[in-house]
């Protein structure tokens, strides 16, 4: 009957963000309250915990093989329910490792990789939008300039110059990874502190006579830390993928450890008569990014990102 | 100044009954208009006075059957020449070319993006079926009716080229576009320089009795109402709380809110000088008691006002009024 | 116009300039061609003649203005793997790249502009949540294994599409799906959540009080408004596809494109033609942010000034 109808959408913009609840136990109240209507925050939570604690637990898990175990004789037996056995369920590798042990295997790396480099980059970048945003005048300037032009060369073309010049390794991956991300924070770091530093209760405590580096942190920060976990699960989504690409193209993890990119690479060349090497970690990333995703889709619908898609809508190019 | 027709007695063109509309907060639902009782008949201005947030842009709307979100139309009826508005199908043959709707601020009321030409020509092209250069003559003829000189040369113009004045009037000129029955004129004055505001509601008035237009005037400014209409419904929390033709509500006015309005408005023709504003502050929608809304800024209440809201009772001749202080007839 | 359209280009070469000095910086102060080009095991002798050879071992300034001024002509250097001149390499295989990218745009926005304005018509209904469910499924799957998911299926399965190469347009299509699924979930959901908003907005309450459709609505005046957003994230994903997706699908599908290219190089202990690579995919970066803020202009008059 209506012909503009329902605000709410199953995505990121739902209704109830309009309000800020002052006090940090309302918000934990709200968040769960929030939590058992939202069928994506259940789903996201649930893939995330349930990952997070197999890349912990699993190798000690009775049922999971030794990942590095070869056995030429069973070499790419497929999984169950395509010929396969319960003894391999997903299946085995060219080399006739367990296809199952070596995905709990490499979990450990691909999200450890990921979450490293995300809080590598939330926590300069968030230091460096502090800075900007309070601080001010030329030193602002330099730092968003920097900003500007990290937006114009991503990580992946610095991830080529360095890997070309450092050769390949984890901590390379970890470093380049960080340097994609880092501006994203520095530039909602410094656009909520331009908002906050106008706000009465700023003026009023510095009034007060309390030195600017206390007034960062007792007021700032906090109001900061809603909005930079809600960008960290975003940017842990991308930074697990940028990980698998980078474990594909050979640039992190080397043999014999293992990662799901680089299961992938190695798996490449059987898709023809091994097709679940490449299917099987391919899900597995697939699966842990989309939980980060529907976490993060919660976060956003609970607590509004829209200043960050305003900044990176209004991102001066280059 | 109430204009009637052949026989005497004016059409009913529009009835909405019991309408209501409903926000859902946090702490329940907040009602935007709630029972809301109301007829147009045909060449009759009919005046909404209420303040801000008292629910009037809300109902304007919601006669089209239209709700912003997340709000949705909870109850009632409305309906054209006894046709349910509320019905999709008839809401759409209804909208714009029966009812049409002037907004406030037509800064961001008219397409940013798109000529006053294009505005005009997809309405006159797809809502009245115009074809080739007719849709022209038309559009130039339109922008003349409403006082805008160049026409030809407006047409080419984005609203943020004109001035708001002039973007008012295009905003008129393309309510006119389908020649609807009836104009729901949402604070059309709002905004504009004192002198802009009254060659508006001049314009509005003489297009009403040329075209043979009934006009359903929302404004807070009882200035407004003085000036433009015929009769007069004063809102106050989403309820009509006194409906009077319009001399007899300034000479006379009943319900305690619209004594209170009165009295917070300069008069000219009265010389005592005297104003008074009316205590207490506008509520917050989510707090209303659940009697009369204005019983806690009401110097009249008593103990019976707190329990449900009065009903709007006739108590005289074209007069109604909801307060329990004034007995209708037929009630106690 | 003209001054904001010299002002930019000014501000884009600016950063050109920057990130290439960067890019200098690290393969010849943090390390130079000679040393990666070499084994681990080579000797100092080796390394100092191959130094001496390429001119590395002048001082840096001097190296560094051969670098730009040959950047400004277009001598990229030499690539000693294929013992030719590094642009040249590079430029053959650039078309490539841009047929690529252009597949994967134009799959981008033809996929993402209807389910946009799909689901947004459809909000909250069955079409909504799917076109959500799809963006969220392409984003989290990783473009690669897309790739080769399509290959398992398309080419290996079902053998519609040759596997590999660049054999001519259909050898495009499943690279192109490969690398665009993901920008177009990316931007179905940027766009939905535009026209949401734009509905919300008094123009269009009032195209709709006036008997317009929400179809209509949609299509002919909302869509409009949030046209610059969608070109400047369509600039976004391009940039995406230009610096990440490339790369990977090019191994992919062993498309013989820049990014793969700079993956052999690496392979060969190749700076000097990584470093050719890398400098021409950035300044096609900024290249393309550049052209959407000149389309986002002549779309939307307001924005004079910015």
């Amino acid at each position: 009957m209506t012909a503009v109808d329902d605000t709410t959408t199953p995505g990121a913009d739902t209704g109830a963000v309009d309000a800020v609840p002052p006090e940090g136990v309302t918000v934990l109240a709200d968040l769960r309250s929030h939590l058992r209507k939202s069928k994506a925050g259940i789903s996201g939570i649930f893939i995330c915990s349930l990952f997070a604690l197999v890349a912990i637990v699993g190798p000690w898990l009775p049922f999971i093989k030794d990942p590095a175990k070869q056995s030429l004789p069973d070499k790419l037996t497929p999984p169950v329910g395509w010929g396969g056995t319960w003894t391999h369920p997903l299946g085995t590798d060219q080399l006739g490792r367990d296809i199952l042990a070596r995905l709990v295997d490499g979990a450990r790396i691909s999200l450890l990789v990921g979450l490293a480099a995300v809080v590598i980059a939330a926590i300069l970048g968030t230091a460096l939008g502090l800075i900007a945003g309070y601080v001010g005048g030329r030193i602002d300037t330099l730092i968003i300039s920097a900003a500007d032009v990290q937006m114009a060369f991503p990580g992946v073309l610095a991830g080529l110059i360095l890997v070309a010049a450092f050769g390949p390794s984890v901590w390379l991956v970890i470093v380049v990874i960080a340097i994609s991300s880092w501006m994203v924070f520095t530039r909602v770091g410094r656009s909520l502190v331009l908002t906050l530093k106008t706000s009465l209760f700023v003026e009023a405590s510095e009034l007060s006579g309390a030195p600017s580096t206390r007034v960062m942190w007792r007021h700032l920060l906090p109001n900061l830390v809603s909005s930079l976990i809600t960008l960290c699960v975003l940017e842990l989504a991308a930074a697990i993928l940028s990980e698998s690409a980078f474990a594909f193209l050979g640039f992190g993890v080397q043999p014999p450890r293992s990662s799901w990119g680089l299961m992938i690479q190695q798996g490449r060349n059987y898709i023809t008569d091994g097709w679940w090497i490449v299917t099987f970690a391919g899900l597995a990333i697939s699966i842990v990014v989309l939980g980060v995703n529907l976490l993060s889709l919660w976060l956003q619908s609970f607590n509004d990102v829209a200043e960050r898609e305003q900044i990176i809508l209004e991102r001066p190019g280059g | 100044m109430s204009t009637t027709n052949g026989n005497g007695r004016q059409e009913r063109l529009l009835e909405v009954k019991d309408l209501t509309v409903g926000f859902p907060t946090r702490d329940g639902t907040v009602l935007g208009v709630d029972h809301l009782t109301l007829n147009v008949g045909s060449h009759e201005r009919l005046g909404v006075v209420g303040e801000s947030g008292s629910g009037k842009s809300v109902m304007g709307l919601a006669i089209l059957g239209m709700v912003l979100p997340p709000g949705r139309i909870m109850g009632g009826s409305v309906r054209w020449r006894g046709e349910d508005v509320l019905d999709p199908g008839v809401a759409n043959r209804v909208r714009g070319r029966e009812i049409a709707m002037i907004f406030q601020d037509p800064m961001v009321s008219l397409n940013p993006l798109k000529t006053v030409g294009s505005q005009l020509r997809e309405l006159l092209q797809r809502r009245v079926g115009l074809k080739g250069s007719a849709i022209r003559q038309r559009s130039l003829e339109l922008l003349d009716m409403v006082g805008i000189a160049n026409a030809g040369e407006r047409l080419r113009a984005y609203a943020y080229e004109l001035s708001g004045g002039m973007r008012q009037r295009v905003m008129i000129a393309t309510a006119l576009a389908c020649e609807p029955t009836l104009v729901i004129a949402d604070e059309p004055t709002t905004g504009l320089d004192v002198t802009i505001q009254d060659q508006i509601l001049t314009l509005l008035h003489d297009l009403s009795t040329e075209l043979g237009m009934s006009v359903l005037m929302i404004t807070h400014d009882l200035g407004v109402v003085a000036q433009f209409c015929d009769r007069v419904q004063v809102m106050y929390a989403g309820r009509i709380v006194e409906r009077a033709p319009i001399n007899e509500m300034f000479a006379d006015p009943q319900h305690p809110y619209s004594l209170g309005l009165l009295h917070s408005v300069p008069r000219a023709d009265r010389d005592d000088g005297e104003l008074t504003g009316i205590p207490g502050e506008p509520l917050d929608r989510a707090q209303f008691p659940p009697g009369c809304a204005f019983e806690p800024r009401c110097d009249e209440a008593r103990d019976g006002c707190r329990d449900t809201p009065p009903p709007l009772l006739k108590i005289a001749e074209r007069r109604w009024v909801a307060c329990y202080n004034r007995p209708g007839e037929g009630s106690a | 116009m003209l001054r904001w359209l010299a002002r930019r280009i000014i501000a884009a070469a600016l950063v050109v300039f920057v990130v290439t000095s960067l890019v200098f910086v690290v393969t010849h102060v943090f390390t130079d061609p000679a040393t990666v080009s070499l084994p681990l095991e080579a000797s100092q002798e080796d390394r100092a003649s191959r130094r001496a050879a390429l001119g590395l071992d002048r001082p840096l300034s001097v190296q560094y203005w051969d670098f730009v001024s040959g950047l400004v002509v277009g001598d990229l250097g030499e690539s000693f793997w294929q013992t030719q001149p590094a642009s040249k390499l590079v430029f053959e295989r650039l078309p490539a790249t841009l047929k690529l990218v252009g597949g994967a745009t134009a799959v981008t926005v033809l996929l993402a502009a209807p389910m946009g304005m799909l689901a947004a018509w459809w909000e909250r209904r069955f079409a909504d949540h799917a076109v959500l469910g799809f963006s969220m499924a392409s984003i989290s799957a990783p473009p690669f294994w897309i790739g080769y998911l399509l290959i398992i299926v398309f080419a290996v399965q079902l053998g519609w599409v040759p596997t590999f190469g660049s054999r001519g347009f259909v050898s495009l299509i499943l690279p192109s799906f490969a690398i665009g699924l993901a920008s177009a979930g990316r931007l179905a959901q940027m766009t939905r959540r535009g026209i949401v908003e734009e509905l919300r907005k008094p123009y269009a309450v009032t195209a709709l009080s006036r008997g317009f459709s929400r179809s209509y609505t949609i299509v002919h005046h909302t869509f409009r408004n949030v046209a610059s957003g969608f070109v400047t994230m369509t600039g976004w994903e391009l940039t995406r596809m230009f610096t990440g997706y490339t790369v990977v699908i090019e191994v992919v599908f062993a498309w013989p494109g820049v990014g793969r290219l700079a993956i052999h190089a690496i392979e060969n202990r190749d700076l000097i033609l990584v470093q050719a690579a890398v400098v021409v995919l950035a300044t096609l970066v900024v290249v393309t942010n550049l052209l959407v803020d000149i389309a986002r202009r002549m779309i939307d008059p307001r924005v004079e000034l910015a």
